[in-house]
């Protein structure tokens, strides 16, 4: 007799980026259905951005992710560029691409620590999240500040670097590089964490196509998209980087993938650093105001594309802002990689997808449908984790 | 370009580097996008659905914002009217729409007719079904 129980993980957690509840339909251990539900931290940025100004516009963007602001406000600032028709000079393109590209570095370690907390490793978390704060640190180094950067504005960027800031970014990145070697052994080669990830979540590549899966989501299962490589903006264009694929699909495909692309994100610094044009990066002044038009200006954010819909009527405030972020589309279409999954996967499946959570500790509770009662139990607990 | 501009049989303008767009009528939307997979082999997937209301012409725009990899975007506009706004969903042919059709519905109360899945309120707060927050009037 079939004996459906739900397990709803989540939603809310005080240090979870987006907090959204997982409805696991579960038939014994093995998922039958999820249903997400979502719609927990909505602000409203789209409809606050159309009463606000362009320039406005911009630090509001920036806030959409705590993680990674610089590539909504790189997205948004391409958007209006190309409505207002502005040039960016080389050397604000090239310093763009290199704070773009740290906060890649740093939102995929984070996403690397989290999956081995998942997976009960709580001192590779730290040591990843230790490495991780020299990334954030050359991010304050280059921004003002570890997190919010507000870098960006149009027609180029807020500040420029000098040779001691290339040096220390060369120096600290080649500390980073060799960590990073260590830690992708670790995921390559470590028994437990390839039982609890290989063949896990597995997503094919037709299904990664048709479920619009992004980012390294779509990566990891074969789907050779990246937006840096094929829709080339800022820099990118005259760059010379690899495109990380993974063919099996599952949650340790997906971290592979992320964990390649570090290496490749510091060759790209390296290569910024190199080639760094002379010239103007911070414009004197910039335009506030738009024509009519629309843009559509597309990112490749940490998780996936980011695409950014803007349209101007000729006011000071804009008609629409349509931000679409790649966590929405690999959270919500991703349910796909549940389909019979082990209830004690579920975690990682989702840490593998990289769906913005800082912590996955939290608290769920297992309801029996049947008996009607329940209980509640860690996420780690949850996992198998016995700590 | 002009292969896959034959074989969807769209009339694409050419509206910046690497983007297109074509306007067809909202019934043929599900058509469109089955062409849009087929004609690339699996090599176009949705990257979003941009609603926009016009309360002056008094409908609603939709942008399917396709893209194809390696290569470019194609933006498919339909137009709704404000007053009954439907169109077909695509779910049947790229299930990943929902979380676009989802949004659309829930913030600018557009029905995706043949999407069982959709639920209300998603995005909002409990008290908001039946407003729409992004309509502009």
């Amino acid at each position: 007799m079939s004996h459906v129980v739900e397990i709803p993980v989540g939603p809310q957690h005080p240090a979870l980026h987006e907090p959204i509840l997982f409805r696991l339909l579960v038939e014994g251990e093995r998922i039958v259905r999820v249903v997400p539900s979502i719609g927990y931290n909505h602000r409203g940025i789209e409809k606050l951005a159309e009463t606000n100004t362009f320039v406005k516009g911009l630090y509001i963007c920036g806030r959409v992710c705590g993680i990674c602001n610089i590539v909504h406000a790189t997205t948004y600032t391409m958007a209006i560029e190309r409505i207002q028709g502005v040039e960016v000079p080389p050397r604000a393109r090239y310093l763009r691409v290199l704070v773009n590209e740290l906060e890649r570095i740093h939102s995929h370690m984070l996403i690397v620590a989290v999956m081995a907390e998942v997976l009960g490793f709580e001192s590779l978390f730290m040591l990843i999240m230790r490495d991780r704060e020299a990334v954030m640190q050359l991010k304050e180094l280059v921004t003002g500040n570890r997190v919010l950067g507000d870098y960006l504005i149009f027609g180029g960027v807020r500040r420029d670097i000098d040779d001691a800031v290339a040096h220390r970014i060369l120096r600290t990145l080649d500390h980073i590089e060799e960590r990073v070697r260590y830690y992708r052994r670790v995921f390559e080669e470590d028994v437990t964490i390839n039982k609890r990830l290989r063949g896990v979540g597995p997503i094919s590549r037709a299904e990664a196509v048709r479920y619009c899966l992004v980012g390294p989501t779509a990566r990891g299962s074969g789907v050779e998209t990246d937006v840096r490589a094929e829709d080339p903006y800022e820099a990118y264009g005259e760059l010379e980087f690899n495109v990380v694929t993974y063919p099996d699909g599952d949650s340790w495909s997906r971290m592979m993938v992320r964990i390649d692309e570090i290496l490749e994100s510091i060759e790209i610094i390296r290569q910024v650093l190199k080639r760094l044009p002379q010239g103007q990066a911070v414009p004197k002044t910039f335009k506030r105001a738009l024509p009519k038009g629309e843009a559509i200006a597309r990112a490749e954010a940490p998780r996936g594309e980011l695409v950014y819909h803007v349209i101007s009527d000729g006011k000071p405030t804009p008609y629409r802002v349509k931000i679409r972020t790649p966590s929405m589309a690999n959270v919500i279409n991703g349910i796909v990689a549940f389909k019979d999954a082990y209830i004690a996967d579920a975690p990682a499946i989702i840490a593998s997808f990289d769906p913005c959570i800082s912590c996955m500790e939290r608290v769920v509770e297992v309801v029996d449908l049947d008996k009607r009662k329940s209980t509640v139990v860690s996420l780690r607990e949850l996992a198998g984790w016995r700590g | 370009m002009s292969e896959l501009r034959e074989s969807l049989g769209l009339e694409l303008e050419e509206v910046g580097p690497r983007r297109y767009v074509a306007r067809v009528d909202a019934g043929r939307v599900v058509e469109v996008a089955r062409k849009m997979l087929e004609a690339t082999g699996g090599g176009a997937y949705l990257a979003n659905i941009t609603a926009v209301d016009w309360p002056d012409r008094g409908v609603i725009e939709l942008a399917y914002n396709f893209w194809v990899y390696g290569g470019y975007l194609v933006s498919v506009r339909v137009e709704v009217p404000r007053d009954a706004a439907e169109v077909d969903s695509i779910t049947p042919v790229y299930p990943g729409a929902l979380a676009h059709e989802l949004e659309v519905h829930d913030l600018m109360g557009v029905r995706f007719r043949g999407n069982e899945m959709i639920w209300e309120p998603a995005f909002k707060p409990e008290d908001m079904k039946g407003v729409y927050p992004l309509r502009k009037r």
